[in-house]
């Protein structure tokens, strides 16, 4: 009789520590779950932002500005076009 | 004295009646069967509806914004974008008390205190918002003054990096991301994407604590592939928007097509808006002309008369006509030719654009034949684009067409079209009479949506071969000529109609739509400018510029091979031209900054 019930409190202090460790474990998890959302979200807005920087980077007008106005490049006049032949 | 004190004697048990403790162990028990029946009833008879009770009053279900799909381009070049961005909202019944801080939060948003007391009271007792749709990191500045009452949510922003240039076909959405103009309206349950939830307990300030049980992930929405080539609208804008500048025209419209599959590399309006500034929505400027604007057409129509007559046997390739009048009467009308001509077979009734010969060879036409062909190669009906706005124009039944009508049918006339349908009708020229359905979206399979023969082949190489003419020397086209490569097309200039039965004089529609090579046409474009106020208001002048420029760089970006010697057609085409032709011409791709 006295053996069960020290057996039984042992139990429950094992079950009390598990649900407290369960508990501290959820904890940590919501909260690394947490951070990775907010580092998914920055890194989301950062590819954005990319993505908006490379298509700004490449539009065609600014290439063209570019080429006319830095490089002093031009489309070729009709003249100025010489076909060749592949051999 | 004193008596002996009487022995304490303890009072003897009173015998209790057996009843009474079996009485209070019936109430105990019954107490505990109460107790233990009404544990049952909330724990597992009633347990999932009290949870749900419980959890209606304390758990949140918080929206997972869907992303909207991308739009690109053909090779995979962004169009259309969406990109996080932060909405900032107030609960007013916590953001009232933090009156004293609204100074500071208005400088941190860069708005007035007025300003921002108005965003407080024009929303909900619970909610206003505060900024839509700004940058994570100036959000996060005037989160980082945690004001109580005063929270975030995710939300997405809808970013064009092409600008106008694609504007109009784009179309846009609105605040919330839904598709309300252009393609992002006609494919929004494609783009949209179908947001998730998730269920969990916040604190005041809006931060989650826990959340409860599995996240209903949100699906972002789809890409949508155009067949647009983001090089070639460009091209196409910045020419037609030079035209559209230089000639003080209106607005103007141009649409290129690859003829073997339907599917369109450029299409463009202008004048244009910004998608990204909302300032700029004006339904005057997002109006996507190539299909949604109408016109009567004018000459670009003649070779349509022209092919319902050889298939109908009315002429024959050789039938040759007698132009030679300053006036054909028709009923009370007198039709006239720009420049007088002698006589004409077909090709030159094509390459000098001569309204009389039209004229002519519709007359001999059965108008159930015209009527028939024009309606085979898409005129009057929408082309199932399924673009919001796109119009069918309209060609009237051929029952109700008197000579009058019939003549002026051949030359374009008492009909409407959009560019997108001219340009589609002379696909079917230049793919061996074959319609092919025009479609916004990439194919790989490299063949056509819907296809169908409309004429013979041997009629479409006919007219392929006259239609080159135009585009040589002496041909109203020639400004369409690109060297190295055949090119096939007609001039169009029609006097718009003032909708009381007769003409304004000085307001004119200028058109040119053509393909190339004109031996084996592979691209096909239309170009429409209306209303040009300054110069040689031809279709032969101000539209056909804009092709040279746009087909050139097409052919080019698209790997067409040339197939005709550049010298031997520049030496060719340069004998006949005034200065200021030549002048023109030699622009070649044009330098068409915009």
């Amino acid at each position: 009789m006295r053996r069960s019930t020290i057996l039984l409190a042992l139990l429950i202090t094992a079950t009390l520590l598990g649900i407290v460790a369960a508990r501290e474990n959820t904890r940590g998890q919501f909260i690394a779950l947490q951070e990775a959302q907010a580092k998914h979200f920055a890194l989301d807005n950062r590819w954005g932002q990319l993505q908006l920087e490379q298509a700004t980077l490449a539009s065609n007008a600014r290439v063209g500005d570019i080429a006319r106005q830095k490089l002093g490049l031009e489309a070729p006049k009709n003249d100025q076009i010489v076909m060749v032949k592949t051999p | 004295m004193t008596q002996p004190r009487a022995k304490f004697r303890a009072p003897s048990p009173v015998p209790l009646p057996a009843w009474r403790a079996t009485a209070l162990w019936a109430v105990v028990t019954l107490g505990l069967v109460v107790m233990m029946a009404q544990a049952w009833r909330a724990q597992v008879e009633r347990g999932p509806f009290l949870r749900d009770q419980g959890a209606l009053r304390y758990l949140r279900h918080f929206a997972l914004p869907a992303q909207r799909g991308p739009i690109l381009d053909r090779s995979g070049k962004a169009l259309a974008l969406s990109v996080p961005v932060q909405t900032l909202w107030v609960d007013p019944r916590l953001f009232d008390a933090q009156q004293a801080r609204w100074a500071q939060i208005a400088t941190a948003l860069g708005i007035s205190a007025a300003t921002l007391a108005a965003r407080v009271r024009g929303g909900g007792s619970q909610f206003a918002f505060l900024a839509r749709q700004r940058a994570p990191e100036r959000a996060a500045a005037v989160l980082a003054l945690h004001v109580p009452g005063l929270y975030s949510l995710h939300e997405d922003r809808r970013y064009y990096p092409s600008g106008s240039i694609a504007a109009p076909l784009l179309g846009f959405t609105n605040v919330d991301g839904r598709g309300i103009e252009g393609l992002e309206l006609a494919y929004n349950a494609w783009l949209q994407g179908k947001a998730g939830e998730e269920t969990g307990l916040r604190d005041n300030l809006g931060h989650p604590l826990a959340l409860l049980g599995a996240a209903r992930p949100a699906q972002a929405g789809r890409t949508l592939t155009l067949s647009i080539d983001r090089n070639i609208q460009y091209v196409a804008y910045t020419a037609l928007a030079s035209a559209v500048q230089r000639f003080q025209a209106r607005s103007g419209a141009a649409v290129l097509m690859n003829a073997r599959t339907g599917e369109i590399l450029a299409m463009v309006s202008y004048p244009s808006f910004n998608p990204n500034d909302r300032a700029d929505y004006r339904p005057g400027l997002y109006n996507n002309r190539a299909v949604a604007d109408t016109f009567e057409p004018g000459s670009v129509m003649k070779p349509f008369t022209i092919a319902a007559a050889l298939d109908d046997g009315s002429i024959r390739p050789d039938t040759t006509f007698n132009v030679n009048t300053n006036c054909f009467r028709v009923a009370h009308y007198c039709i006239r030719d720009d420049v007088r001509h002698d006589i004409l077979d077909l090709a030159q009734v094509l390459k000098y654009s001569s309204n009389i010969g039209a004229a002519k060879i519709s007359l001999r036409t059965p108008p159930a034949d015209l009527y028939q062909m024009l309606r085979s190669v898409g005129f009057g009906q929408v082309s199932g684009l399924g673009l919001p706005g796109e119009t069918g124009g309209a060609v009237p039944g051929w029952q109700g067409w008197d000579v009058a009508r019939r003549a002026a049918m051949a030359y374009g006339y008492g009909l409407s079209v959009t560019p997108l349908q001219l340009a589609a009708a002379y696909a079917a020229i230049a793919n061996n009479g074959i319609y092919v359905q025009p479609t916004l979206l990439r194919r790989d399979s490299g063949t056509p949506l819907h296809s169908q023969r409309i004429m013979p082949a041997a009629t479409a190489a006919r007219l392929r071969d006259w239609l080159t003419g135009v585009t040589r020397r002496g041909g109203t086209g020639f400004l369409a000529a690109i060297p190295g490569y055949t090119v096939a097309g007609k001039t169009g200039t029609s006097i718009m109609a003032n909708g009381k039965g007769g003409f304004r004089k000085h307001q004119v529609n200028t058109t040119f739509v053509g393909f190339a090579p004109a031996k084996d046409p592979q691209l096909v474009m239309a170009v429409v400018v209306r209303e040009p106020t300054q110069g040689w208001r031809y279709g032969g002048v101000v539209a056909a510029p804009v092709f040279r420029v746009t087909m050139s760089a097409a052919l080019h970006r698209m790997g067409v091979q040339p197939d005709t010697s550049a010298q031997t057609w520049t030496a060719t085409t340069a004998e006949h031209l005034t200065a200021d032709q030549e002048r023109r011409w030699a622009e070649g791709a044009g330098d068409a900054a915009h």
